[in-house]
């Protein structure tokens, strides 16, 4: 299979989607009120019990950024996204209504990381999500990412999730991210940790 | 004493007609003076009039000739000015005329334009069949999973029972020799399927992964171009506004 043309990833973009990822999740996934912290987490480390990811995609037409959520059928992350919809103290035992409750909070995520790369890329779009077995992102490199990371992320009280970023570059990517103006913004918020 | 009277009335009378004849020189001259005076005053008016008239005659003259000049001159600007009121008529006709149908094409060119774009948004139907068809490539690589992990069981079955049939032919001694290279050849193919299996498995995931990613893509690539369209379809209409306001 010919892949097509990896371009160079500056590390100021690598630090931009680091800092987008943690504000995606934040937004999309943290409980309102509990220690959100999130950090890069060993490519090799894999949390077993998350046997399923969201898959969700970025496009542009110098890039493009697949997320993937994973999760488990727990109990902890039933009850979390029952208490993120407004029912807490509940636990969403309808596979159904719990598979379609992760797509949405992944939507969410995927939305919040669309809006903050549109600031730097005008004509960018975002996919719909879709549900895979985690096995597949052992295969992420048959897109040919240019960058990929792996995140480990406390959403709420005894609930931890795992996330991959794969981005696949066509061109060299650059974007004049702020790190000190980002970092000031999370000082201010006094919730972020990150890294 | 009479004689002295008549002497001195004599010379009273003398006297007398001589301040008469004085006074009638005197008269006459005078006369003669102001006759004089009156006709050099004559022949001065006669002659201050006449160079007067020819004075008057001349301005008139002039003022005629300059008059004539005036109308000639204010008939010649009054030509020009028509000339030049009629040519800006025209400037004016051919400007207007140009507006209006500069007007009509821009309108006509961004009605095309805003059709165009309204056609080409019609794509965002497409990404709805993708999306579909995501799903039911997905779905059908599930239920290639799922036989998949049929056939890894029946293998491992056929391991199972190819590994007991070693063990009786062990049992049956001499008389199983043949029967256990028979078992030992099976359980070598289950075990060469279970490989096969595994690799199928793993290739099934990783045919999820580029199957999901390159419909998402597309999806994702397809609402950028939306994207793109809608905020070109919001200039277009700008543009039209802003060229009709102009124009009107």
């Amino acid at each position: 299979m010919k892949h097509l043309a990896t371009g160079i990833v500056s590390e100021r973009a690598r630090s931009g989607l680091d800092h987008f990822v943690a504000q995606a999740v934040k937004s999309s996934l943290a409980q309102t009120g509990t220690d959100f912290a999130i950090s890069p987490t060993d490519d090799q480390v894999v949390n077993d019990n998350e046997r399923e990811v969201v898959m969700l995609t970025v496009s542009s037409y110098m890039f493009r950024v697949l997320l993937f959520i994973h999760f488990d059928r727990n109990p902890a992350l039933r009850s979390h996204l029952a208490a993120l919809d407004g029912h807490p103290g509940e636990t969403l035992l309808d596979e159904e209504r719990f598979t379609d409750a992760m797509m949405e909070r992944g939507n969410l995520c995927c939305g919040a990381l669309n809006r903050d790369l549109a600031h730097f890329f005008p004509h960018i779009g975002m996919s719909t999500p879709c549900i895979l077995k985690r096995s597949s992102v052992e295969h992420v490199a048959a897109v040919n990412p240019a960058f990929t990371r792996r995140y480990r992320a406390e959403v709420g009280a005894g609930v931890a999730m795992h996330f991959t970023l794969a981005l696949c570059a066509f061109a060299d990517l650059d974007f004049p991210f702020d790190a000190g103006a980002a970092e000031e913004v999370q000082d201010t918020a006094g919730e972020l940790e990150m890294f | 004493m009479e004689a002295s009277f008549t002497m001195t009335l004599s010379i009273a009378l003398f006297a007398l007609g001589l301040v008469l004849g004085a006074a009638a020189c005197f008269w006459h001259a005078r006369r003669r003076t102001a006759h004089a005076v009156q006709a050099a005053h004559r022949a001065a008016t006669d002659t201050v009039e006449k160079a007067a008239q020819a004075s008057i005659a001349e301005l008139q003259q002039q003022l005629d000739a300059q008059r004539l000049g005036g109308e000639r001159e204010r008939a010649g600007l009054q030509a020009a000015a028509h000339e030049q009121q009629r040519a800006h008529e025209q400037l004016l006709r051919r400007a207007t005329g140009g507006v209006q149908s500069l007007r009509s094409q821009a309108s006509h060119g961004y009605d095309q334009l805003g059709s165009t774009i309204d056609k080409l948004l019609g794509l965002i139907e497409t990404f709805e069949r993708w999306n579909a068809e995501l799903q039911q490539l997905l779905q059908h690589n599930r239920e290639m999973h799922s036989k998949n992990d049929e056939f890894a069981q029946i293998v491992n079955q056929v391991i199972i029972v190819a590994l007991n049939a070693s063990i009786e032919a062990a049992r049956a001694g001499d008389q199983g020799r043949g029967f256990a290279v028979v078992a030992a050849e099976v359980r070598d193919l289950a075990t060469r399927a279970d490989k096969l299996s595994k690799d199928y498995r793993s290739n099934l995931y990783k045919n999820d992964l580029i199957t999901g990613a390159t419909f998402q893509d597309l999806q994702a690539g397809g609402k950028m171009i939306a994207g793109a369209l809608n905020e070109l379809r919001l200039l277009n209409g700008k543009a039209r506004q802003s060229v009709m306001a102009e124009a009107a």
